[in-house]
């Protein structure tokens, strides 16, 4: 195969992330093309400085951890103002937000059914108290 | 980036003082992976708080047979993914950051490739440089970047190839490496 074919399985060939079969045929060509075998070594060396990346952190900005600490520890107090709730306030507060149309509805159908039951227990409550006494 | 299983157990009870103690421990770290992700230090200062209130959010439901660091790890590339795909639409640009020498252990021609591979990942489009950094910077596989980015392996293959590529050639413009139209072709 023309270096132009293989050129483009280079990347995933030096990482191991080819199938099988793809990779037999890059090998083959790698090992017998001194231009490939060159595109391979600095592919390899890119992986091999991305590794070294990671083994360093990057600095965060001074005031960020003290910020982190300010934000969880209101959501504690919080937290510990709503003890009886199984899941944080802030749940809470993003389901009310989301569903809002819906628990809209659903009050509205609660207080039209508290109403009928008002009345009808009004009702059968005249009806008894107009009968007559029976000894 | 290391949590121990007793300092998880003490988050968990709500032990005074055990979630600061977490955060002091780990923030660098997933500091550093959302800027590698977000490419820039003030979208990832916002992305990692965000990640510690997701974090503080998921303690109760985490299981603990998972790894911690794992997990803070998976939840630090959500967000910052999130992140990345909501800013994608508004077209924020990114910055380069000033970044810590490496040890000197790691050789000089090595630590000489990390730092212009670190400023070179800036400069790729966000889909190929979140990709490159979860697979080789930090050891997720295909599959694993392919479920967190909601896309396929094949996919993530293709801008892991390409990502791998346009690093290998800014490496060849620093003149680290022989760039490969100048090499003889021998076959």
């Amino acid at each position: 195969m023309r270096c132009d074919q293989i050129r483009p399985y280079l990347p995933g060939f030096v990482g191991g992330d080819l199938r099988a079969d793809t990779a037999e045929v890059v090998t083959q060509h790698v090992d017998s093309c001194a231009a490939c075998t060159a595109e391979s070594d600095s592919l390899r060396r890119v992986r091999a400085g991305l590794a070294l990346v990671g083994a360093r952190e990057v600095e965060p900005p001074a005031w960020l951890l003290e910020s982190i600490l300010e934000n969880t520890a209101d959501r504690g107090h919080r937290r510990v103002l709503a003890p009886m709730l199984p899941i944080p306030i802030d749940e809470v507060a993003r389901l009310v937000s989301d569903h809002r149309d819906t628990i809209a509805s659903a009050a509205g159908v609660a207080v039209v059914a508290a109403g009928a039951a008002y009345a009808l227990w009004r009702a059968v409550r005249g009806t008894r108290s107009a009968q007559p006494a029976t000894s | 980036m290391q949590v121990s299983p007793q300092l998880l157990e003490r988050v968990r009870r709500g032990e005074p003082g055990a979630f600061e103690e977490l955060v002091q421990e780990t923030h660098r770290s997933i500091y550093s992976l959302v800027y590698r992700i977000v490419g820039n230090a003030e979208d990832a200062a916002d992305v990692t708080q965000d990640v510690y209130l997701r974090v503080w959010r998921g303690l109760r439901g985490f299981r603990g047979d998972a790894n911690v660091s794992t997990w803070l790890y998976r939840v630090a590339a959500n967000a910052a993914l999130t992140y990345v795909k909501r800013r994608q639409r508004g077209g924020v640009p990114t910055d380069p950051v000033e970044l810590p020498d490496l040890p000197e252990s790691d050789g000089a021609d090595a630590r000489a490739d990390a730092e212009l591979l670190e400023r070179a990942l800036a400069t790729l489009p966000e889909s190929q440089r979140a990709v490159v950094v979860l697979k080789d910077v930090y050891g997720w596989t295909c599959e694993e970047i392919g479920k967190q980015m909601g896309t396929t392996e094949g996919a993530v293959k293709v801008r892991l190839f390409r990502a791998r590529q346009r690093l290998a050639d800014e490496l060849a413009s620093a003149g680290v490496v022989v760039p490969m139209k100048k090499r003889k072709k021998t076959s």
